[in-house]
């Protein structure tokens, strides 16, 4: 035990109670009429704002929806048997916001800011509104700079910009969350001290979980804990057993998140994993608000809520700071159906889609992503030189191994041409495959893309592609560094690099060759 | 508290017929008689309120109990609520009227709770303290809460004026707690 003298305590007292005066406190109140269902009717509250925060007792806060003639109808964020009816709700005077800072790196936070970890109090000094308006034409800039997932099938073939809204879509256990805790995984390089000398900025990035298992999002966390990522991660979290409200408005405390590091002339990536349970939960409360049911008894304006929310990533002007906020919505189908309501939605309103399929997935092709109706509208823009010159080939490749693929079952019956298309796509395929949480730098899927396209491949059986190609770049690392180096720098092909990348080919399958 | 549409109808109506006329305050006063009645006993009320009883007894019975005691204009009113059927409203439109009529008239009732009964005395300077921040008259229906400690709350319309020690104490509470002080 410290000896504590008593003039110290008093002086503690004296500085704690200084903020406080002793003056007539006016607010303005209104009473209960109904609760029940995470909903409250209150009477009174004239002058109340539309999604103002309103303070019911026992610390339980709400959020004002529905203005009516003579009540308002408020959603409860917390227990809503800790609200009886007659109970006196006092307003704030402010709309519904989160504290947002650098502090909220590396923590597991509520959609209000409040800390789930257990690592104590979140010390920040800003808040700022969960609704923003989207920023307008002249703010913004087109997308340029890449975001780099890792997977390589994503950053060769549907690239990904800083500023991009790419969703990620796909029946359930197909590999959604995989893609995306990924892209975050492989922003560790941007905070390296390399990055920084390449000229890349760091990417700080934000995981929304709406409607999850508590159990789901713990291992996220963990996975991202374990890879170093949770340093420059926060994790937003309204779990399944969560009020629907507080699922509501979690997709928009992370873009609030986003947009703070956007503002200050950051990167950020925002994950919102899922938009699908986020519209069930408001069409809950809306359902219970008792406004109109639309198609799927979905309200009215459940294409505004994924808009409005989407639009608010971007790319900023250089005037601006040329920061960007890249969103990464997910989309759940039910049987591949992307014509149901809500993924046509979303779909309409980013900028591509990544697909996955489920067969896909079970015919071990994994990540499980479609190539073919997967799409990104403006990433090309986005992706280095080198990539683009690799990529171009992979897609041509690709697509006429598609169109020809159903012709695979007659085997030796077919033209030498036929064959060779068929055995080139094959091995590109396997090459596109990717174990999870092993992000491969850029330069690497450069490299190894240009093995496949330029034929190296079409002798090594198709078992030993990946071995070939894990052991082609390491056999690179170590006898010609100068290739990687090369394309990491200069973010090209150059004439010298493909010399060298051939030379290096033509060496290393005839010595793997002696290995099969 | 949230009124029955129809009352609001009826009390709205009743302002202008006494606008028009220009007898406001003498239908306040026949509107504060039978109020008054209600608030005696709850037999009134509930026998207005009661759908078994037939329209013709309860003309009767409010014939008998106020036609000498108000205007003949307010009782022809009240007689035309009990035809239309709508006489298990009539306080919430009296009320609703006691509402629209103090507005009209600018007087602003203020329920004004303390912990000990106030003298006229120590009522004074709050009743002119408040009529001169909302600039209006102020009606002050009083009541006495001892778990204040000390001060008052006066609530009008949606706003609360809380300047009791109950309160007071309940901030710096808070205070403290959102300091995060230790004393480590």
């Amino acid at each position: 035990m410290v000896d504590l003298k008593p003039d110290e305590i008093t002086a503690i007292i004296r500085k704690q109670i200084s903020g406080y005066q002793n003056e007539v406190d006016v607010y303005d109140f209104g009473t209960v009429l109904q609760v029940g269902d995470g909903i409250a009717r209150v009477y009174g509250l004239s002058k109340v704002m539309a999604s103002e925060l309103v303070e019911f007792p026992n610390d339980v806060f709400g959020m004002v929806l529905n203005l009516e003639e003579d009540s308002v109808g408020c959603v409860l964020f917390g227990d809503s048997s800790l609200v009886k009816e007659g109970d006196q709700v006092k307003r704030t005077g402010r709309v519904a916001s989160m504290p947002v800072g650098n502090a909220m790196l590396g923590r597991v936070i509520t959609p209000l800011g409040t800390p789930l970890d257990g690592k104590g109090p979140i010390n920040t000094d800003q808040f700022l509104p969960m609704e923003r308006k989207a920023l307008g034409v002249i703010q913004r800039q087109p997308v340029k700079e890449p975001l780099q997932t890792g997977i390589v099938a994503v950053d060769a073939m549907i690239p990904i910009g800083r500023g991009q809204r790419e969703l990620i879509i796909g029946d359930r256990q197909t590999g959604k969350t995989a893609v995306a805790v990924d892209a975050i995984i492989n922003q560790k390089f941007t905070h390296s001290e390399e990055a920084a000398k390449l000229g890349v900025n760091p990417v700080f990035c934000i995981y929304v979980a709406v409607g999850q298992k508590n159990s789901t999002v713990a291992q996220v966390v963990a996975k991202l804990q374990e890879a170093g990522a949770m340093e420059y991660s926060t994790v937003i979290a309204a779990s399944a057993s969560d009020p629907a409200p507080l699922q509501f408005i979690a997709p928009y405390a992370g873009a609030t998140l986003g947009e703070f590091f956007r503002d200050n002339g950051k990167h950020a990536l925002v994950i919102y994993d899922d938009l699908s349970k986020q519209a069930v939960a408001y069409r809950e409360l809306s359902l219970l608000l008792r406004r109109p049911p639309g198609r799927e008894a979905y309200p009215g304006d459940v294409f505004y809520l994924h808009s409005r929310l989407l639009e608010r990533a971007s790319k900023l002007s250089e005037d601006l700071g040329g920061g960007s906020l890249t969103a990464l919505p997910v989309i759940e189908t039910q049987q591949g159906d992307v014509s149901a309501y809500i993924p046509t939605n979303v779909i309409s309103i980013t900028d591509g889609q990544i697909y996955l399929e489920s067969n896909l997935f079970n015919a071990g092709v994994r990540p499980a992503i479609n190539v073919g109706i997967s799409v990104s509208r403006v990433g090309g823009n986005a992706q280095i030189k080198a990539m683009k010159k690799v990529a171009g080939s992979l897609k041509l490749d690709l697509a006429q191994y598609r169109e020809l693929e159903a012709f695979a079952k007659f085997g030796s019956d077919l033209d030498a041409s036929t064959k060779k298309t068929l055995t080139r796509g094959s091995r590109l395929v396997e090459l596109l495959k990717q174990g999870q949480y092993v992000p491969v730098p850029v330069e690497r899927q450069v490299a190894s893309i240009f093995m496949g396209t330029n034929g190296y491949l079409d002798e090594i059986p198709l078992a030993d592609v990946k071995r070939y190609e894990r052991e082609f770049l390491e056999f690179v690392d170590v006898k010609y560094p100068e290739i990687l180096k090369s394309i990491r720098e200069t973010k090209e092909l150059k004439e010298n690099t493909v010399t060298l990348l051939k030379q290096a080919g033509t060496e290393f399958t005839q010595t793997f060759k002696k290995s099969v | 508290m949230a009124v029955n549409k129809v009352a609001v109808k009826y009390a709205k109506s009743l302002l202008d017929f006494a606008e028009e006329r220009k007898a406001l305050p003498s239908f306040a006063k026949d509107v504060d008689v039978v109020l008054a009645a209600f608030g005696q006993t709850d037999e009134v009320k509930r026998f207005f309120k009661n759908p078994i009883i037939k329209a013709k007894d309860k003309a009767a019975v409010f014939t008998t109990l106020f036609k000498d005691r108000v205007s003949n204009e307010f009782f022809e009113f009240v007689s035309l609520m009990i035809r239309k059927g709508r006489e298990n409203v009539l306080e919430e439109v009296l009320s609703a009227f006691v509402d629209y009529k103090n507005e009209a008239m600018g007087i602003i009732p203020v329920a004004l709770t303390t912990s000990y009964p106030l003298s006229s005395i120590e009522l004074e300077p709050i009743k002119l303290a408040f009529e001169k921040i909302l600039n209006k008259k102020v009606l002050f229906t009083l009541s006495v809460d001892e778990r204040l400690i000390g001060g008052f709350v006066a609530k009008c319309g949606d706003q609360i004026y809380d300047a009791s020690l109950q309160h007071q104490l309940a901030l710096i509470k808070n205070q403290l707690k959102i300091g995060g002080a230790s004393l480590n």
